[in-house]
């Protein structure tokens, strides 16, 4: 009895082949900044971030990024998060080759301990060049989040940016020579305001 | 075991300790938290090298700036030839011959000018060892795996040059605490020399009395000792003073060797609430035109107390991961993971099937840039 029932479960048709459809979720976001601009490649959208690496030639679709925010539609555009972590290290080690450099053969460390190299490095000052060089003109992100992160988050991914596709010593004169001095300006008044 | 510790701590213990506690001392066998009987001021996150005071001519001209202590001065290197520790660890390390063994004493040295003699303390070499080392393991993370998720890729770092690992890498490297008084050091007949060797911190260990079964812990959390992060603070300054001494091109190689030579099991780093959800927004993201399907590729025992089920993940005809289980849904489950792994695991290689280089291997050939750039995690 007990076998028979076992044969005929056997001869019962198997289910060979079984799918599980995931379905996409809408899109109710419009990816639209707090200006009303559409997420879009166009040349106006990325025309700062093309004007200030004109000797630095980057693609138009990772200029796009380099101004985007992870905010805009909770990050399923191309966005700048991990961008600006690294160009933040490139930009910190750039200044520290620049400023301890010497004459003689050993850097000089001791501006490592000064308040001047505190606000080299500082994000205010980044977000006060940026803002002077109008870098974040336009920017895509959600306006609930920080926008001092979001506007910071453009220069360091810009550098960030340079620092892969060209090479460190690029990215290092890419420093030096464009942006050092406006950062130098920034960063003295800075000093002098909080003295 | 420290961990079960800091869970079954009291709540009012806690308080307590948040109250009135600048440095905690937790008995390893009991929740009780105690206040630590001593004079120091700091608060337990302000575990640090004491600043230099730095004088300038110009605030722009950066090669003016040097320390405002008169007595401030380096170990003559003459000195410094004459303790064994520091040579030995000289030797160990293989560090270059240009590497003078004052720098290296001065990388070991936590205490504050006016206390130690006027010896110059590594608060500038630790900035300059952290960001080199943050800045290499950064790079080979973004080259190397650029679709890690960014906590992934910051917790990677982490685990490499983190205070736990590189406090670790610093007694690998035989390092050993100068803890022996003055008194002690006199009646032992030691050599004054032997301490300029030794990892030189301010343990205020005049004020304490050590007891079986305490441990000193400085950070918030309660994982570190003061020890481990003055072992971390030895370890990157000892990486600052090869730049100084050798050249970013040295650094890159130590960190290569001592640093980067450590494996970090990222796969074990992921932890996916809902994988099939991570998915879809993943694939969203990707712009993929087709839906993602899961279907069952192969299934044996159905029947039996021991089934296996094999489920791949498609989009349109192209499999993109597929995992084995003991159920349709754990095979669904371990399809979707797997998925997600491959994707954020990939590793880029160049024509000749070599890893890609590095945006600071511009120096030695010409660079060309064979990784990619990720659109970021969702």
């Amino acid at each position: 009895m007990n076998r028979s029932i076992a044969i005929r479960q056997l001869n019962k048709p198997l289910i060979h082949y079984r799918s599980l459809y995931l379905h996409q979720r809408n899109n109710i976001c419009k990816y639209i900044n707090p200006q009303g601009l559409k997420h879009e490649l166009t040349n106006d959208n990325i025309q700062m971030i093309t004007n200030i690496t004109s000797n630095y030639k980057i693609p138009n679709d990772i200029a796009l990024q380099i101004i985007t925010h992870k905010s805009l539609g909770g990050g399923l555009k191309p966005h700048n998060e991990k961008l600006s972590i690294y160009g933040k290290k490139v930009f910190k080690l750039a200044i520290i080759n620049r400023i301890t450099k010497t004459t003689d053969s050993e850097p000089n460390l001791n501006v490592l301990a000064s308040d001047i190299y505190d606000k080299l490095t500082d994000e205010k000052v980044m977000e006060l060049f940026t803002n002077q060089s109008q870098l974040n003109k336009v920017m895509f992100w959600n306006n609930k989040s920080n926008l001092t992160a979001a506007t910071v988050n453009i220069f360091y991914s810009l550098i960030g940016v340079i620092n892969l596709i060209h090479g460190k010593a690029k990215a290092e004169s890419f420093i030096n020579d464009t942006i050092f001095s406006q950062i130098e300006t920034i960063a003295t008044e800075q000093l002098n305001i909080n003295m | 075991m420290f961990k079960k510790i800091n869970n079954v701590s009291t709540t009012r213990s806690k308080s307590y300790a948040l109250k009135f506690s600048p440095i905690i001392i937790r008995q390893l066998h009991s929740s009780i938290l105690l206040q630590q009987a001593t004079t120091q001021k700091k608060s337990p996150k302000s575990f640090d090298t004491p600043k230099p005071n730095i004088k300038y001519d110009s605030i722009t001209d950066y090669q003016s700036y040097k320390s405002n202590n008169i007595y401030s001065h380096r170990l003559p290197e003459s000195t410094a030839q004459q303790s064994p520790p520091l040579i030995a660890l000289h030797s160990r390390l293989n560090l270059p011959k240009n590497y003078s063994l004052s720098t290296l004493s001065q990388a070991l040295n936590l205490i504050e000018e006016e206390e130690g003699e006027g010896l110059v303390n590594n608060y500038s070499l630790n900035k300059l060892g952290t960001t080199l080392l943050n800045y290499f393991i950064n790079e080979f993370y973004m080259i190397n795996y650029p679709r890690l998720p960014s906590e992934i890729h910051n917790m990677a770092c982490k685990s490499l040059i983190g205070v736990e690992s590189l406090s670790s890498i610093g007694k690998s490297w035989g390092i050993e605490i100068d803890e022996i008084t003055k008194l002690d050091r006199f009646l032992g007949q030691e050599n004054e020399f032997m301490k300029y060797g030794r990892l030189r911190f301010n343990n205020n260990k005049e004020n304490k009395v050590k007891i079986d079964g305490l441990t000193e812990v400085v950070d918030s959390r309660g994982r570190f000792k003061q020890e481990d992060f003055a072992y971390a603070y030895a370890v990157r300054s000892i990486i600052g003073g090869l730049y100084t001494h050798c050249g970013e091109e040295s650094v890159k190689q130590f960190i290569n060797d001592h640093i980067l030579s450590r494996k970090v099991k990222l796969d074990s780093m992921f932890e996916f609430k809902k994988p099939s959800v991570e998915l879809i927004n993943l694939c969203n993201k990707l712009n993929f035109k087709e839906p993602v399907t899961i279907k069952l590729i192969a299934e044996t025992g159905r029947l039996s107390h021991q089934p296996q089920f094999l489920a791949g993940v498609f989009v349109g005809n192209e499999k993109i991961g597929e995992g084995i289980g003991s159920s349709l849904k754990e095979a669904q489950t371990r399809s979707c993971v797997n998925s997600l792994l491959s994707y954020y695991l990939y590793s880029p290689i160049n024509e000749n099937g070599d890893q890609v280089n590095l945006p600071s291997d511009d120096k030695r050939t010409s660079y060309k840039f064979e990784s990619l750039i990720d659109g970021g995690d969702v």
